[in-house]
């Protein structure tokens, strides 16, 4: 029973589809990586998917029971955020907004969900701080509970990594690997690092000049086989 | 301890709009022997209270019908309806408002008979010549008594039996 | 010192002088809420540029011998609140250049509509009297107390009400879109609130100056403050303390009311400067 399905989606704006029609499903505890230069449509894609924005042609079909405010996004951080005066708590609470229309105060429930998880990826202790003024990799983490405030299902991540150390790019890493294997969300990531995406990924997506679709296995078998022709441009 | 000075900061706001009170009362003493104290003295309030006062006269006249008011303004001349004013400027300058009188003696004003039945004409007023008009655009302080009158179906207001005060 | 209590009392008797602590408490309380978020919306000078709309929807009513200027003055400035602050990536027609253009060009046919239809002689007073307040506030009619009252009512409610979803979509309208929060509904609320807010703020500083009653508060919170929630009161404590003493310091020594005020926030500014560079060390 897939959590969700496109079908013939072509993403775009207005009458420009960024790339050919897709089709693929994705299961619960899967875990997509998508990848393709800049400009290939990955973040158009996702944004169609999530409803943020409409596809030339083509549907995104949620599985039975499914609701869009059941995905959890992870989006690229804009100047603004990096700036706001914020606390940790206010930032992950506010991934519960989406769940009802009217809800002046957060419940008990939801404030213990989000310290659950803050503490799922061992930030419970920065839940006083002032967001801006973490570092680069704990407020990604920050923002991941906020997404997981959202789901228990679905995880969509826009370049989760960019802009982090060595250090912190391996812990994101770990951290998504985990909640997929051991929590079993279903992960959709949106990455420039093929060697990353090779060895967490169950199914590789990649847009562009050389489109691509299907299992890791393959991936790899593909991947390596082009590689004499100097490889994926990052 | 930031919070604590904060409420005690509006207190001390709301302790004093507590005293709120009705019709304004203000007595000083005269600034001059000729004038007797008045009433409503706008010579010791800011530019900003005099203009707004002044406004207030103008909307809610009942509660100073009668009353002796003293104000400093601008003089105001107009030979062709041979009127008076004291002009009367905010902070900015950039808005002023007319306050007409007339002088004490003086019988030429248009609207004279219409004036309030209420005679607040004192004793031997007509043997009283009016005082000389100081010049166009200088200041002056003028006392009178606040009354209406109707002109042209429109309420205005006018200080009687003025003074030039010095 | 006694000399200016004493002073201070006697003028506090005044009902005018009621009036304008009121209604100034109450425009102050509400447009420093909606500055916290304008300013972390990055929107800081639209409190200027519907200020000027306004003017020039006042402007418009004089050839059109409007009684009540309010509704044309309240419809114009929506549309444009709306049409600045709507959401979407691919709208070309945002952000600050959008703010400038209609901030200079309302100001300009506002000023030549006046200038083409004057039926009163004192045009620049108008014009001037739009701008910059002067003492407006201190000539407030009981009516149009009550009409900040009411407005303050529905702000402040608005604004605990939806404050949590406030804060979602100003943080990051593109997360709270995709998890299911009506995005759309709330900008256009948002958008509706600070023009009537901005409208009415125009009794108590007039249009030039209400670009600060709206900012500074925020911006003075910001520099000490670091949850949203304790921005957002200091900014209400700040601009409702600021507006009181401007007014008082106004009224005690003949200076214009609007600039007073600004003023005093300004200096607070600076204090919170201070304060937050202290902290820091």
């Amino acid at each position: 029973m897939p959590l969700l399905e496109c079908i013939d989606l072509a993403p775009g704006y207005g009458a420009n589809a960024v790339c050919p029609p897709l089709s693929f499903s994705v299961e619960p505890g899967d875990y997509l990586c998508v990848l393709g230069e800049n400009g290939s449509g990955k973040s158009t894609l996702m944004r169609t998917i999530l409803g943020l924005q409409k596809p030339v042609a083509g549907e995104v079909r949620l599985g039975d029971g499914f609701l869009p405010n059941q995905i959890g996004y992870l989006p690229q951080q804009t100047a603004i955020q990096k700036d706001f005066p914020a606390s940790v708590m206010e930032v992950v609470l506010s991934g519960c907004q989406g769940k009802h229309f009217f809800q002046p105060f957060y419940t008990k429930a939801q404030k213990e969900m989000a310290q659950k998880q803050l503490q799922r990826l061992d930030a419970l202790g920065l839940s006083r701080k002032c967001y801006r003024e973490l570092s680069g990799g704990q407020q990604q983490r920050v923002l991941l509970a906020r997404a997981l405030c959202a789901t228990e299902k679905l995880l969509l991540l826009d370049e989760p990594v960019s802009g982090l150390d060595p250090q912190a790019t391996q812990a994101m890493y770990d951290r998504i690997r985990d909640l997929n294997r051991q929590q079993g969300l279903a992960i959709i990531m949106i990455s420039h690092d093929i060697p990353s995406a090779l060895r967490d990924a169950t199914r590789i997506l990649r847009l562009g000049n050389h489109p691509f679709l299907g299992d890791v296995e393959e991936a790899r078998k593909t991947f390596l086989t082009e590689a004499p022709k100097g490889g994926e441009e990052a | 301890m930031k919070t604590l000075q904060y409420i005690l900061f509006l207190s001390l706001i709301a302790l004093l709009l507590a005293s709120c009170g009705g019709a304004p009362q203000k007595s000083t003493t005269a600034n001059d022997t000729n004038t007797p104290a008045a009433e409503v003295d706008m010579t010791t309030m800011s530019k900003t209270m005099v203009y707004s006062e002044i406004n207030f006269m103008r909307s809610n006249p009942e509660r100073y019908m009668g009353k002796t008011i003293r104000v400093e303004g601008i003089m105001e001349y107009n030979p062709l309806l041979h009127r008076r004013y004291c002009v009367i400027a905010d902070a900015t300058a950039c808005c002023s408002v007319q306050l007409e009188f007339v002088l004490k003696g003086d019988h030429s004003h248009p609207f004279l008979n219409a004036l309030d039945s209420q005679n607040m004409q004192l004793p031997g007023a007509n043997e009283i010549t009016p005082q000389p008009d100081p010049q166009n655009g200088s200041k002056i302080v003028i006392q009178g008594y606040f009354q209406t009158f109707q002109e042209r179906e429109k309420q205005s207001v006018i200080l009687t039996d003025a003074l030039y005060c010095h | 010192m006694s000399e200016i209590i004493k002073n201070l009392l006697d003028y506090l008797q005044f009902p005018f002088v009621q009036y304008a602590l009121i209604a100034g408490t109450l425009i102050a309380l509400c447009s420093s809420l909606l500055g916290v978020t304008l300013v972390l919306k990055r929107y800081s000078l639209i409190g200027d540029g519907l200020s000027h709309v306004a003017f020039c929807a006042m402007a418009c009513a004089l050839p059109l011998h409007m009684t009540n200027d309010m509704p044309l003055t309240l419809l114009l400035t929506i549309a444009c609140a709306v049409l600045l602050l709507r959401s979407g990536r691919n709208t070309r027609f945002t952000g600050d250049a959008a703010v400038a253009m209609i901030s200079v060009a309302s100001l300009a046919l506002g000023y030549l509509i006046i200038n083409l239809c004057a039926s009163s002689a004192n045009v620049s007073a108008d014009v001037c009297s739009t701008l910059f307040g002067s003492t407006s506030i201190l000539t407030l009619t009981p009516v149009k107390v009550w009409l900040c009252v009411a407005l303050s009512v529905v702000v402040v409610t608005f604004f605990v009400l939806f404050y949590h979803k406030i804060f979602a979509v100003v943080f990051d309208e593109e997360f709270a879109r995709a998890t299911g929060v009506r995005v759309e509904m709330y900008n256009l609320l948002l958008a509706i609130v600070i023009a009537v807010v901005i409208v009415l703020a125009m009794n108590l500083v007039g249009s030039l100056l209400i670009s600060a009653l709206v900012v500074f508060p925020a911006l003075s919170a910001l520099r000490v403050y670091k949850s949203f929630l304790s921005v957002t009161i200091c900014s209400v404590v700040v601009s409702v303390l600021g507006t009181l003493l401007g007014i008082i310091i106004s009224i005690l020594s003949g200076t214009p009311v609007g600039v007073t005020i600004v003023a005093v926030d300004l200096a607070v500014f600076i204090l919170f400067c201070i304060i937050g560079a202290c902290k820091g060390k």
